[in-house]
């Protein structure tokens, strides 16, 4: 599949200014220092591959609280959130891939040190961004045939 | 006029919410549903006059729950609010008796244009 940084930037930036009214903008590698939320999303067939979605907890709140239109949220709603983030962007990633593909549903991990393993895939690309003046990190994994675990 | 709403994600169905209530469908009365199943039931309930729906969803997606309606013999007007926005899809959700599709991400301009477009 042919996709670059500049396809994710933008991706990412077109579900920012939808619904949370904010600017992403191209960012180095900066690891956050307090909590973090991963949105995961597999896609299948005609390419296989994972896209995550790393953000500080901090991030992800103002993020709910944006498509929520609330800032009255428990930590349920803020992983909903950022799973239906995760969605449209693999949803985008998708229409990129020439052929059928499924997507599944999004899984939605989080907390201050966790790895991360999808067997049998490597990076394809990552991609450092900054909104708010916290980093967001988009990784897309392409699924090899070796088993490899992968570490966010 | 009464609306399903249908999506597993509660932020979009609160987002699709919104989009609407800046439509000239602002006074519509929701009923949300949080996979097919549930809106299958919902339609059955509440005979609204229109579906708005994802189309991946746990229990029964959005497709099968279209299927399943108009497999019932039930016409309610269908609208996918979906990231699937491949032609593929598009085509298969028309064929199954879909009204329109949005593609997510969408802006409120988008969202209404549609609505405001489709025979309701």
């Amino acid at each position: 599949m042919d996709v670059t940084d500049a396809d994710i930037h933008a991706l990412v930036q077109e579900i920012w200014r939808s619904y949370l009214d904010l600017d992403v903008d191209p960012g180095r590698e900066a690891e956050p220092k307090g909590p973090t939320l991963s949105g995961i999303i597999h896609i299948h067939g005609a390419w296989e591959g994972t896209v995550i979605l790393r953000a500080p907890q901090e991030l992800a709140s103002h993020a709910a609280a944006a498509m929520f239109g609330t800032e009255e949220l428990d930590d349920g709603d803020i992983d909903d959130a950022l799973g239906e983030i995760v969605n449209m962007l693999g949803g985008s990633v998708k229409a990129l891939v020439d052929g059928p593909c499924s997507l599944s549903l999004p899984t939605v991990i989080g907390g201050r040190s966790y790895t991360l393993a999808v067997p049998g895939s490597s990076d394809l690309l990552g991609v450092w961004m900054a909104s708010a003046g916290h980093p967001v990190h988009v990784r897309v994994l392409q699924r090899a045939t070796a088993d490899v675990g992968v570490l966010i | 006029m009464k609306i399903v709403v249908c999506d597993d994600s509660k932020a979009m169905r609160m987002i699709v919410m919104r989009m609407v209530k800046q439509t000239d469908l602002a006074s519509a009365e929701f009923i949300q549903a949080e996979d097919g199943a549930q809106g299958l039931q919902a339609v059955r309930e509440h005979e609204p006059d229109l579906v708005l729906c994802d189309w991946n969803m746990p229990n029964m997606s959005g497709i099968e729950f279209l299927e399943a309606l108009r497999a019932e013999g039930n016409s309610t007007p269908f609208g996918f609010v979906t990231s699937e926005s491949t032609p593929d899809m598009r085509s298969r959700a028309i064929t199954a008796g879909a009204m329109f599709t949005i593609a997510k991400p969408f802006t409120a301009e988008t969202f209404a244009d549609v609505l405001a477009t489709a025979p309701l």
